[in-house]
C-alpha cells in the first residue's frame, strides 16, 4: 500500500531540487566573487564593490530584544516544532536596520546592514514550550503585533537572537558609496531605547544642544535618558541623583548613572555588569568626520555579506554549501522524477 | 527500463548543465578579475590626477620662498611631465616613482625654509598631498592583489584552460625600483 507521505515528499522534492541547484550556482557566484575581490583599505578604497575588514563601532546604542544586551546590530528568529518533520520552522524573522561603524585602522566606513546577508555565529538560543513563555519573549511577540503567536504556543517555540558587538571583528562585502553631505538630525545620545522611558522625570529635563549643552529645545516624548545623560554630561545632575530618580520611578529598576568628567556611563539591570559609556555627541561627530564612505546593498550588485566568520571560514562554508546544494539538489530532483515516474508507471500497468 | 532511461537522461541532463555552469563561471569570474585590474588601475590613475593637479598649487605657493630652488622645482616639473605621457605599467610606474622622489627632496628642502613651514597654504598642501601618496601606496597594493589573483587564477586548473581559451596572459605588477629601495643618505650639519 502506498505511504500518503511519498507522494508529497516526492513532489516537495521534484520542485525544491531544481531550486537548490540554482542556489548551489549562487553561492558558487558569491565565493568567485570573495575570491576576486581583494580586500580593500577603508581610507583609499574606491567606490563600487568593496571587501573590508575590521572592528564594529556602534553609532548609536541599540538593545538587543530578547536578552536586552547592548549591541551594534541584531537578528532574532523564532522557530515552531514541525512535527511531521520532527525539527524546526522559522515563522519569524527580523534584525535590527541601524547603520553602525566599521573601523580597519586607516578609516571608518559607515554600515548600513538593511538587506544584507549576515552571518553571526554567536549568540543566545533558547527553547520553550508554548505555554509560560518567558516575559522577554512573549512581551517581543506582543510589540511585533504577531497575531498568529496564539497559534505557534501550541507547540514547542524555539528563540535565536545574534548580535554584533562593539570591537567584534567583521568581515564585509558590499557597496562603497561616497559619504553623504548631510547634517545628523537624529539625536546622537539616542542610546537607550523608548522602552526605557521614564515618564515622570520628563518635565525637569531639556533636550540637549550641542556637545551636551542643555538648551530649552523641545523635549522628546519617552526618551528622559537622553537629557538625563546629557544634564549628567553638563554638570546639572548627580550621579546619585539620577540613580535614586530612576530606582524611584519602578520604570527601569536597576539603571545606576555615573559620570567621569565628560564620560557618563550607565549600568542596566545586573549589579554585576560594568558601566557602560554612552555615546555623546562629540565622540559621534568625532567618528562621523572620519567616516570615509558608506557601505550597502548596492543597486546594480545586489550581493551585500556582513559576516563576523573570517573570510577564510566563510570561503569554506560557501564551497561545501556549494557542493551540497549541486549534488543533494540532483538527488532530490531524481528521487521526485523517479518515484512519479514509477507511480505513472503502475498507475498504466494496473490499467 | 523506460524510467531508467529517463532517470539517466535526466542526470546526464544535470551534469552536462553543471559542468557549462562552473565554465561559465570560470570564464565569467576571469573577465570580472581582467576588469577589475583594469578598475583598480583606473582608480590609481584618479588619485594621481588630483596629485597632478595639487602641484601648481604647491609650486606657486613655493616659488617665492625657493627663489634658488631652481633645480628642485626643474626636476618636480619633470617628473609631472613624465607623468603625464607616460602609458604603459611600466612607464607609469617609473614616473611615478619619479615624481615621488621629487616631491620628497622638495619637502626636504623646504624644511629649510622657516617662513615657507609657518605658511598656512604650504602645510594644508603638504599634508594634502601627503594623504594623496597614502591613498596611493594603497590602491598601488590593492592592484598587485587583484593582478596576483588573476596571474594565480589563470595558472591553476581549471581556469588555465578557460584562460588559455580566452588567451589571457599574466599582467604586470606595480614594482618599485632598485633605487627606491636604496638607503636615503642623511647628512647633519652642527651649527656653532
Amino acid at each position: 500500500m502506498l505511504r500518503l507521505d511519498l507522494p508529497v515528499y516526492a513532489t516537495f522534492s521534484l520542485l525544491a531540487g531544481p531550486v537548490m541547484y540554482v542556489t548551489g550556482f549562487r553561492d558558487l557566484r558569491i565565493r568567485r566573487m570573495i575570491e576576486n575581490t581583494p580586500t580593500a583599505r577603508i581610507r583609499s578604497m574606491a567606490m563600487g564593490l568593496v571587501e573590508v575588514q575590521g572592528a564594529v563601532l556602534e553609532r548609536s546604542q541599540i538593545a538587543a530584544p530578547f536578552s536586552g544586551n547592548r549591541c551594534a546590530y541584531w537578528e532574532v528568529d523564532i522557530a515552531v516544532r514541525s512535527n511531521r518533520r520532527n525539527g524546526w520552522v522559522t515563522v519569524h524573522r527580523r534584525s535590527s536596520g541601524q547603520p553602525f561603524f566599521v573601523d580597519d585602522g586607516t578609516g571608518l566606513a559607515l554600515v548600513y546592514p538593511e538587506g544584507s546577508q549576515c552571518r553571526v555565529p554567536s549568540g543566545s538560543e533558547e527553547e520553550c514550550q508554548g505555554f509560560g513563555l518567558p516575559d522577554c519573549y512573549e512581551s517581543y511577540m506582543a510589540e511585533q503585533n504577531l497575531w498568529q503567536r496564539h497559534l505557534w504556543r501550541l507547540s514547542g517555540m524555539r528563540f535565536r537572537e545574534r548580535m554584533l558587538v562593539e570591537g567584534q571583528h567583521v568581515f564585509i562585502l558590499g557597496s562603497a558609496e561616497p559619504r553623504a553631505q548631510s547634517s545628523d538630525i537624529a539625536n546622537p545620545e539616542d542610546g537607550l531605547t523608548p522602552e526605557h522611558a521614564v515618564p515622570w522625570i520628563e518635565p525637569d529635563l531639556e533636550a540637549t544642544g550641542t556637545d551636551g549643552a542643555v538648551t530649552s529645545a523641545p523635549r522628546v516624548p519617552g526618551l528622559s535618558v537622553v537629557p538625563a545623560a546629557a544634564m549628567l554630561r553638563a554638570g546639572s545632575l548627580g550621579a546619585g541623583q539620577a540613580t535614586d530618580a530612576f530606582a524611584a520611578s519602578g520604570a527601569v529598576p536597576g539603571l545606576t548613572w555615573a559620570r567621569d568628567g565628560a564620560r557618563v556611563s550607565v549600568r542596566s539591570q545586573d549589579p554585576a555588569a560594568p558601566l557602560v559609556p554612552l555615546p555623546g555627541p562629540a565622540r559621534l561627530r568625532a567618528l562621523q568626520s572620519r567616516v570615509s564612505a558608506v557601505i550597502r546593498r548596492g543597486t546594480n550588485d545586489p550581493t551585500f555579506l556582513i559576516s563576523a566568520e573570517s573570510m577564510t571560514a566563510v570561503e569554506t562554508s560557501l564551497a561545501l554549501s556549494t557542493l551540497g546544494k549541486l549534488i543533494g539538489g540532483v538527488m532530490l530532483t531524481l528521487f521526485g522524477l523517479g518515484f512519479w515516474l514509477m507511480w505513472l508507471s503502475a498507475h498504466n500497468l494496473s490499467r | 527500463m523506460y524510467i531508467g532511461e529517463v532517470i539517466v537522461a535526466v542526470l546526464v541532463l544535470f551534469l552536462a548543465i553543471g559542468t557549462i555552469g562552473y565554465a561559465l563561471s570560470i570564464y565569467n569570474s576571469l573577465v570580472a578579475l581582467k576588469n577589475n585590474i583594469a578598475r583598480s588601475w583606473a582608480n590609481i590613475d584618479v588619485l594621481l590626477k588630483q596629485r597632478h593637479d595639487e602641484l601648481p598649487k604647491l609650486i606657486k605657493v613655493c616659488e617665492g620662498y625657493m627663489q634658488h630652488e631652481r633645480a628642485v622645482f626643474d626636476k618636480l616639473g619633470d617628473a609631472r611631465g613624465a607623468l603625464a605621457q607616460a602609458q604603459t605599467v611600466p612607464q607609469r610606474a617609473d614616473a611615478e616613482n619619479q615624481l615621488t622622489r621629487a616631491l620628497g627632496q622638495f619637502f626636504a628642502v623646504a624644511e629649510a625654509y622657516p617662513d615657507l613651514k609657518a605658511n598656512q597654504s604650504f602645510l594644508q598642501l603638504q599634508a594634502r598631498i601627503s594623504e594623496l601618496e597614502n591613498h596611493i601606496a594603497d590602491r598601488r597594493e590593492f592592484y598587485n592583489d587583484t593582478v596576483t589573483t588573476f596571474n594565480t587564477r589563470i595558472q591553476q586548473i581549471p581556469d588555465q584552460y578557460v584562460a588559455g581559451w580566452l588567451s589571457l596572459s599574466p599582467h604586470e605588477l606595480f614594482r618599485v625600483e632598485e633605487h627606491d629601495r636604496d638607503d636615503v643618505p642623511i647628512e647633519f650639519k652642527l651649527t656653532a
